[in-house]
């Protein structure tokens, strides 16, 4: 315990940390600040956001033919509210626009009254010119809603989930695609600050005490090359701390987007932009993004653990250990963190695909321990 | 007792130790050869960092491999090239090794006090170690060689790196350190080990020349040692006929320490011959080539 706790303290020094902290820093501003901030400022997604908000308290879970009716009507509200403010603009009765519908109808070719259009919408920014379209949008989606989803299905496996959701009911959940991209967006950034902290942590683990003769004493002494599974030990028990509390970061923030009212809501539904495998509401695809983040994380901990081990001089472990984790994040940022469990992959690609990078790590890692043991310590 | 029996190292073609027999009993050591001459291989496989080719190494005839930890708590080692990390203070990183060590928390903490006391940083122990000098740095790694109080203390190259001072400190510690162990000093030094070894071990073509007493291996030069003064004008063809082991200048003249297998000249002095003398003169080729 007391080596594991002086082990864990070479890797967590303070140089580490304070550079740590500017990377996450860096990487915050560069890749996740824009997600976070964005999120209540863009449009439409956050009048669609809106919109949900409110049909999740009208209609909670799911959105039955009844309840559709009142979405109806609710569009129609929304028309006469868009009516009353046209017939409310002296420039709109010049121009004889009188209502929504002439609003939408409107000559864009026209100079005036393109200049007319863009001060309702992007100048003023009123609310229901926004989220008119979509309303009118996921209309057609629910009426349709059978006919769209059995278009997403490529091949007969695929066809057969979709028609199980479709039993299920699954499809009038209410959940959006903005909230469920806003959050993919934020995961692959997130998981990449990760991955690169793991690396940058966990990359001197090994080469430090080669590099530096530490080794020899290390193993000379009573715990001798049994120091290399401490080591691991602590390389993956560091990993497991970093990742913990940059979650911790990053879900106090997501808290700020307040998207836990779907929480509960299946993500399979018509509104969002992924068919999944299985009937996950996004608390549970959430919960699968983190284990699959610990996962990854833990996967390059123990190969970059592996290149630590046989270089012997950090420009030599640098230039072995830039394509693997570049390769990693990459291919972890397209189809293993994002959109997880979609029908777009074969069923069982995403627990193939980390079960192949866990076995692949571990016996990698394996296999150098057997060596050390037996290896002559000539540097 | 550490016993090094028919043991042979090569790293791929390259052979550098061929059947080396040794035994150790509690005492000092001086591993002297020149560099390269397979001290660190020898000193390696003693501490577990490198396997025997062919042999074994027993201690109170058990194989050192097979005890494994039970070994290596008996050992304290301070290889050549003395690691340590630069922002940790000696008693950080004397804790760091005592946890290595399996040192009980309360027992190390003591140990510690005790040794760098020993070594003369008590006052500095809590200073990072970049601040050192490259002595300090070398008596923490005696400091923490002595950690675990070892029955077995290897000790490479010890002085590498100390000035004449810090020597004779060191052989001092030395010498008070090691009552009741087998100490093994490896150098291509000759005075750090002329005054403390009880035996030398002289190792030449990847064999063991000599494993004696000092008194024992100068013998071996017994009446082949001489000292006159030449003219400088002499000095070379008095080198190219015999083996000079040193020369200094006396006023005019060359005051030259020689070989000879007989007394050719009156002039000519006999001396006692010493282990720097044996050194020169056993491995003369190999000082030719460094030279």
């Amino acid at each position: 315990m007391r080596i594991l706790a002086h082990e864990l303290k070479k890797i967590f020094n303070i140089k580490t940390i304070i550079l740590l902290i500017l990377i996450n820093i860096i990487m915050y501003f560069l890749f996740t600040e824009y997600d976070i901030n964005s999120f209540t400022i863009n449009r439409p997604s956050y009048d669609i956001y809106k919109m949900f908000v409110e049909m999740e308290e009208a209609y909670g879970e799911f959105m039955d033919e009844e309840e559709f009716q009142d979405f109806i009507i609710k569009y129609e509200e929304a028309i006469k509210e868009a009516d009353a403010y046209i017939q409310s603009r002296e420039d709109f009765k010049r121009a004889g626009v009188n209502n929504y519908e002439d609003f939408i109808n409107m000559d864009r070719e026209n100079e005036d009254l393109n200049q007319l259009y863009y001060d309702v919408v992007f100048d003023k920014g009123i609310d229901v010119f926004w989220q008119l379209p979509w309303r009118k949008e996921y209309i057609k989606y629910y009426e349709n809603r059978e006919e769209l989803m059995l278009a997403q299905a490529a091949n007969e496996k695929q066809e057969l989930r979709v028609k199980e959701i479709l039993d299920k009911g699954l499809e009038t959940s209410v959940f959006n695609h903005a909230v469920f991209f806003n959050y993919n967006s934020l995961m692959k950034s997130v998981s990449t600050s990760i991955l690169v902290s793991v690396m940058f942590i966990i990359t001197p683990i090994y080469l430090r005490d080669n590099k530096d003769k530490i080794n020899y004493l290390q193993y000379t002494s009573k715990i001798g090359r049994r120091i290399f599974k401490k080591k691991l030990l602590a390389g993956l028990l560091a990993t497991f701390i970093l990742v913990t509390i940059q979650f911790i970061c990053f879900f106090s923030i997501y808290s700020t987007n307040n998207t836990s009212m779907f929480f509960n809501k299946n993500i399979n539904s018509i509104y969002n932009t992924i068919i999944s495998w299985y009937d996950l509401t996004f608390i549970h695809y959430i919960t699968i993004s983190v284990i699959g983040t610990y996962i990854l994380a833990l996967a390059i901990t123990l190969i970059s653990m592996l290149v630590s081990s046989l270089g012997q001089s950090y420009i030599a472990v640098i230039g072995i250990q830039l394509p693997i984790g570049f390769f990693i994040i990459i291919t972890a940022s397209r189809y293993l963190i994002n959109y997880m469990t979609s029908i777009s992959y074969p069923k069982y690609f995403l627990e193939l695909a980390y079960v192949v990078l866990i076995l692949i790590s571990l016996i990698l890692m394996i296999t150098r321990w057997k060596k050390e043991k037996q290896a002559d310590i000539l540097y | 007792m550490l016993i090094v029996t028919n043991v042979s190292k090569s790293y791929g073609k390259l052979s550098v130790l061929e059947n080396i027999d040794i035994e150790f009993s509690n005492g000092v050591y001086g591993l002297l050869a020149p560099n390269g001459a397979g001290k660190t291989t020898l000193i390696k496989m003693l501490t577990t960092l490198l396997f025997p080719n062919e042999g074994e190494i027993l201690y109170n005839g058990t194989n050192i491999f097979h005890m494994g930890d039970g070994y290596r708590d008996i050992l304290g080692y301070l290889p050549q090239e003395f690691g340590y990390y630069k922002n940790y203070s000696a008693r950080q990183f004397l804790n760091y090794l005592a946890a290595l060590k399996g040192l009980e928390r309360n027992l190390a903490k003591v140990r510690i006090n005790e040794l760098l006391e020993l070594v003369g940083l008590a006052n500095v122990a809590d200073k990072k170690m970049k601040k050192y000098s490259g002595g300090m740095v070398q008596r923490v790694g005696i400091a923490q060689a002595m950690l675990n109080d070892p029955k077995i203390l290897i000790l490479d190259e010890p002085t590498a790196g100390l000035d004449p001072k810090e020597r004779v400190r060191f052989r001092n510690l030395l010498a008070e350190l090691s009552r009741d162990k087998i100490v093994i000093l490896s150098t291509h030094i000759v005075s750090d080990i002329e005054s403390i070894a009880n035996e030398i071990i002289m190792i030449k073509d990847k064999k063991v020349l000599y494993k004696d007493s000092i008194n024992s291996i100068c013998k071996t030069l017994e009446g082949m040692v001489y000292e006159t003064s030449i003219d400088y004008a002499q000095a070379n063809r008095f080198r190219n006929h015999y083996f000079s082991l040193s020369e200094k200048q006396e006023g005019d003249k060359m005051k030259i320490r020689f070989i000879s297998e007989n007394k050719l000249d009156d002039s000519w002095e006999s001396v006692s011959p010493n282990i720097e003398d044996v050194f020169l003169y056993v491995y003369k080729d190999e000082v030719i080539k460094e030279g």
